[in-house]
């Protein structure tokens, strides 16, 4: 009796205390149940890249072939346009290198550059945007707006040297996917960027946004992502990941 | 002769194409033409024209061997054959046709520029053959690059040219690997195979431990170099690293010889004279989005006095450059991905000549770069940028002569 008492006051102590502890705000709160959907593992897709340059010029069509793992590392490489075939761009944690297969040159890529667009062909998408990592890691996310339909929650920027200052999610409440981010620099005059996520689709037993628009306001340029291909949970050789053997 | 290695290329290829046809594997044929007409923009004001049609095939599957082949065939007429400007100057006689081996014509040059087999064992990862070696950090220079030719700093070509050996890269942890080369043939090619030219006291080698870290990349070298058959096997020390300070990449890199031979023994190294090394930065500028760079270098083997220069090292190939020290400073714009443009100078910081060089591409399809080119020299008669070498009464060989170069390269 005494024994099942104790266990009662221990059971009533420890949820007083959970209710206590600090609990997540409800933006971060929705921001890792977004993260949570988005859960890695390894995969290997291909993408297509439409970049649709301002003042109406000729679009232009990029194909890349992306592995990535669990951690969030990943290799791209160049399929398409011929110019730039075989390039690679390794992202392991916040660095990048880029391997150059007809000099084999590999070059370290600055924090700073992941910001700009991949190598002059990322379209409006940057390094960073390629290889972004959890949003509830990257920004302190607070609730900003709701409706019977979706949230609206801003994040601001937790690294100094982070590509964006903030970026303000729009997320869908009947299944918790991000149906669109703005993407906001002080340097760039506050919001500038719009990633629309046009589509989701299942591959085998994942459910990926398939369709991407990312749109830069300033330059009045945008650029689509389609996944086209697209396999989960291989085994990818470690290799591949290592900054001084992925250019082998 | 050239008949016979146009057709052996020619064959080699069509073999590599058979076998790409009859596998499953992802065999890729790939290749860019390249065309550009140039006018040189001083007195005589004569044209050239050069075309390089490149071919490459590759099987490079994430996982088992790989080959990759890569090969050029060139043709330069006028102003823009080196061949051209060296009979006009008077440094040889132009040969007649009946000197010429049948089928021959100096207009062309055939050469396969990477030809290599790649394999991994656990940790190792080899490749032999015709093989690339790009080590080093630097933009401009790079004095570790001491297994292929000397280079203007700035004008290294869109492939690596290989040479004939191995090498092999142990990944010792996930950021640490160790590698090694050794080739069978010298810095310069020479055309005429002699029995002593593969000398076991003399092949180049390197090795070196790289470190790819959070915040900076760097590598310590050691290996021999040979500039040609004819030369000296020279030992060499180096590293290089590439870290960022804030939005600002640094780098630097440097080699200096070691274990010079004087006589029967051996003199101390004298950094001033045997030392190489080089060390820039370069920024994005957020709102213009153009990249700033600026790089100095030291050549220990170059000269401080314009009057020691051997601008026929420059015809031989030994050198690129003649001066000791240099800074170069770069802009380059880019929008997205059709319009590049750039602009800068090199300097001779002893004798005070410069190099200045501008470019824009524009892509108006995906693959198709067209582009403009102007690079002009400013210096004294007895300047780098701004002398010539004599060849006899009245006549002298110019080594850097300003030129407008308009280009289209299609990559297929």
């Amino acid at each position: 009796m005494k024994t099942s008492f104790s266990r009662i006051m221990a059971s009533i102590t420890l949820i007083l205390l959970r209710g206590i502890a600090p609990a997540d705000e409800p933006g971060t709160r929705i921001a890792r149940d977004v993260d949570r959907l988005e859960t890695r593992s390894s995969s290997r897709m291909r993408i297509e890249m439409t970049v649709y340059p301002e003042g109406g010029a000729e679009k232009r069509v990029f194909v890349i072939e992306s592995q990535e793992r669990e951690n969030g590392d990943s290799l791209a490489s160049f399929i398409e346009p011929k110019s730039i075939r075989g390039l690679r761009i390794l992202s392991a944690g916040r660095d990048s290198w880029v391997y150059f297969p007809s000099t084999g040159r590999v070059r370290k890529i600055a924090g700073s550059s992941r910001s700009g667009s991949v190598q002059g062909v990322g379209g409006d998408f940057s390094y960073e945007d390629l290889g972004a990592g959890d949003w509830a890691a990257t920004y302190s996310f607070d609730l900003v707006s709701e409706d019977a339909f979706s949230w609206v929650i801003l994040g601001r920027a937790t690294a100094k040297d982070a590509t964006y200052d903030a970026a303000e999610l729009t997320v869908r409440k009947s299944d918790g996917r991000p149906t669109r981010v703005r993407f906001s620099s002080i340097a760039e005059g506050g919001f500038f960027k719009i990633l629309d996520f046009l589509e989701y689709k299942a591959f085998g037993n994942r459910t990926v946004p398939a369709t991407m628009e990312m749109r830069n306001m300033k330059k009045e340029s945008r650029t689509v992502v389609r996944v086209v291909e697209a396999v989960f949970d291989q085994r990818l050789e470690d290799r591949l990941f290592d900054p001084t053997r992925f250019d082998k | 002769m050239e008949i016979g290695r146009s057709i052996s290329l020619l064959a080699l290829i069509s073999l590599f194409v058979a076998a790409a046809a009859g596998q499953q594997s992802a065999w890729e044929f790939f290749g860019s033409e390249t065309i550009s007409a140039s006018i040189a923009l001083r007195g005589d004001r004569e044209a050239g024209f050069a075309s390089i049609t490149r071919l490459g095939l590759e099987s490079l599957p994430a996982s088992g061997p790989g080959f990759r082949a890569e090969g050029s065939l060139s043709w330069s007429l006028g102003g823009e054959s080196s061949l051209a400007r060296a009979f006009a100057a008077g440094l040889a006689s132009a040969p007649s046709r009946a000197e010429l081996p049948p089928g021959a014509d100096l207009h062309r040059t055939i050469a396969l520029d990477q030809a290599w087999a790649r394999f991994s064992l656990g940790a190792l990862d080899a490749k032999f053959g015709l093989i690339p070696l790009s080590w080093g950090s630097g933009y401009a220079f790079n004095p570790l690059g001491l297994a292929t030719p000397p280079t203007f700093p700035g004008m290294e070509s869109d492939t690596a040219e290989g040479r004939f050996g191995a090498t092999a890269s142990l990944s010792l942890l996930s950021f640490l690997s160790l590698e090694a080369y050794v080739l069978a043939e010298s810095r310069l090619r020479s055309p005429v195979p002699s029995i002593g030219e593969v000398e076991l006291r003399a092949f180049p080698f390197g090795l070196r431990a790289v470190a790819r870290l959070e915040e900076i990349d760097f590598a310590f070298a050691f290996g021999r170099s040979r500039m040609s058959i004819d030369a000296d096997p020279e030992w060499f020390a180096g590293a290089d690293a590439t870290g960022f300070l804030g939005p600002v990449t640094l780098y630097a890199e440097a080699a200096a010889r070691v274990l010079v031979a004087d006589g029967d023994t051996f003199r101390a190294l004298d950094p001033a004279r045997d030392i190489d090394a080089c060390a820039g930065l370069s920024f994005l500028m957020p709102i213009l989005e153009t990249t700033l760079r600026a790089e100095g270098a030291w050549l220990g083997r170059g000269s401080e006095d314009s009057a020691a220069y051997d601008r026929a090292s420059l015809i031989a190939g030994t050198r690129a450059t003649l001066g000791k020290a240099y800074a170069l400073a770069l802009a380059e714009k880019e929008t997205d991905d059709r319009f590049k443009a750039g602009a800068g100078a090199l300097w001779n910081l002893f004798d005070a000549s410069a190099a200045w060089l501008a470019r824009a591409t524009w892509c108006p399809i995906p693959s198709l770069e067209l582009g403009i080119d102007c690079i002009l020299y400013a210096g004294d008669a007895s300047s780098e940028f701004g002398g010539t070498l004599p060849t006899g009464p009245g006549r002298s060989w110019d080594p850097f002569v300003p030129s407008l170069a308009i280009s289209a390269k299609a990559s297929f």
